[in-house]
């Protein structure tokens, strides 16, 4: 099953976007992503299925923690960022 | 020992805190360092206490919560982060030195003025009339406590939070011996913009740990000043501290042994509830002020039916230096705290002075026994000790 990495400010951003979309119903866990993903080192996301991240970016929103940047992994099996979910 | 000196850390705590932090000793890795199921642990336990704090005051956000050494930690952050050069600061009568001296050294330095708000005891309404009346005269910010830590006398926050809204002056409150003893609902407050608090008094924490609130809409926009800057375990490469909270204002490792026991303090308090425990110190207060009516030598201040005072009481034995009575209680193994209590502005404004005061400060696990074996004690002074 395909991930997607949601990136969060700081742990406890990402800790409260990982406790509202398990509330939501949506699975997800907090991550420390690679440095592709995380911009200024060392940062956090949360990790949740690719057919959810679309769902969890609306949750993420509603719950006034609109995602920061949204990355998948493509074929080559490198992170690369999502546009298409408003982030 | 009979410990009645809860205003200065609460010695007795929960069962559940005790074992939190054996807990954490044995599973606890560094909070932010690391991917590792140790690191994990102790992010939640962070994020599980920021959100037991901010819910204890009728917040949601668990980011509003910044982790502290203490409450002067928390009340240097704030007061930093809210001070200009130029500024009027007004200040209540009742300010313990983690307030007077950090203020102190900003006017000593040339950059401020503080005003200090001299009102007699127990007199709420006098308080908020100098206060308005300053306020007119223009002031940049407002630094209170909510409860005298010398006289339990409770400061009327709420109040002085509107009128400080009603003249745009932000507000700093010192919550150190009201947080888990009085409700108070931040989320309703307007112009408070930091609550500051100890874990280790009214919340049943372990000593070393403390937090800062932040209140208000703009918590975001406007985050506290780092008072130290150094790793937060994020975002490394940026040169400067986050602009986000809390870790703009948490650098180096957090005390995850001793949050961990604060978590179990605080969903302690949240269980038993603010209003019970406050109840229960305030009933040990009545048994002392009752049983020492009998000895004019024992002047006790207390406000009328308690109706602006914790269960904290102060009390002066005539003739007896406050010094010579709490080494008198403490061989009966007795343990209060006497003296100036950190807070020379509060014996000023009550009149007590250089000569301070006796403090007992009672918890929700005193009993009433021991509240008794207090007056008895305290009357045989009054009794045998020469005038």
């Amino acid at each position: 099953m395909s991930e997607c990495l949601i990136t969060s400010r700081g742990a406890t951003r990402a800790r409260a976007m990982a406790v509202a979309l398990a509330s939501a119903g949506l699975p997800a866990r907090v991550v420390r992503p690679p440095a592709d993903v995380s911009r200024e080192g060392c940062g956090y996301a949360v990790a949740i299925a690719q057919q959810l991240v679309g769902q969890a970016a609306e949750v993420l929103r509603a719950a006034h923690m609109p995602p920061r940047r949204i990355y998948c992994v493509g074929a080559d099996g490198r992170y690369t960022e999502e546009k298409g979910y408003g982030a | 020992m009979i410990y009645l000196d809860n205003a200065a850390t609460t010695m007795h705590k929960p069962a559940q805190v005790r074992r939190a932090v054996s807990e954490a000793l044995h599973r606890g890795g560094n909070a932010g360092r690391g991917g590792h199921s140790g690191e994990a642990y102790s992010d939640r336990v962070l994020f599980e206490c920021r959100g037991e704090i901010a819910a204890l005051f009728g917040l949601a956000e668990p980011e509003r919560v910044v982790f502290t050494m203490n409450a002067t930690h928390a009340l240097n952050i704030a007061i930093n982060s809210l001070v200009r050069p130029g500024m009027r600061v007004l200040i209540s009568g009742y300010e313990h030195n983690a307030v007077r001296r950090p203020l102190l050294a900003k006017e000593r330095a040339g950059e401020i003025e503080i005003v200090v708000l001299r009102s007699p005891l127990f007199e709420p309404e006098v308080f908020l009339y100098k206060l308005e009346a300053e306020l007119r005269r223009g002031a940049g910010l407002v630094v209170m406590t909510h409860v005298s830590n010398v006289f339990g006398y409770i400061l009327p926050v709420e109040r002085a939070d509107e009128l400080c809204a009603e003249h745009g002056v932000p507000l700093i409150v010192d919550a150190s011996q009201s947080a888990g003893v009085l409700e108070l609902n931040a989320a309703a407050l307007r112009a408070t913009r930091y609550l500051c608090m100890p874990g280790h008094k009214g919340l049943y924490g372990p000593q070393g740990t403390g937090a800062l609130v932040c209140v208000g809409d703009r918590y975001e926009e406007e985050p506290p000043e780092p008072l130290m800057f150094g790793g937060t375990g994020g975002d490394s490469r940026a040169e400067g501290m986050p602009d986000y909270l809390p870790e703009r204002v948490e650098a180096g490792t957090q005390n995850v042994h001793g949050i961990a026991g604060l978590r179990e303090g605080v969903r302690f308090v949240r269980r038993t509830g603010a209003a019970r425990i406050l109840a229960h110190e305030r009933e040990m207060a009545r048994r002392i002020i009752s049983g020492l009516a009998l000895y004019p030598r024992v002047r006790v201040f207390a406000a009328p039916g308690l109706f602006c005072q914790t269960g904290v009481l102060s009390l002066v034995v005539r003739g007896v230096s406050c010094e010579r009575t709490a080494e008198l209680l403490a061989a009966e193994g007795i343990a209060v705290r006497a003296g100036q209590h950190c807070a020379p502005l509060a014996h000023d404004s009550a009149g007590t002075g250089r000569e301070g005061s006796v403090r007992l400060s009672p918890s929700v696990f005193t009993k009433p026994s021991e509240a008794d074996a207090a007056v008895r004690a305290l009357a045989r002074i009054a009794q045998r000790e020469p005038l």
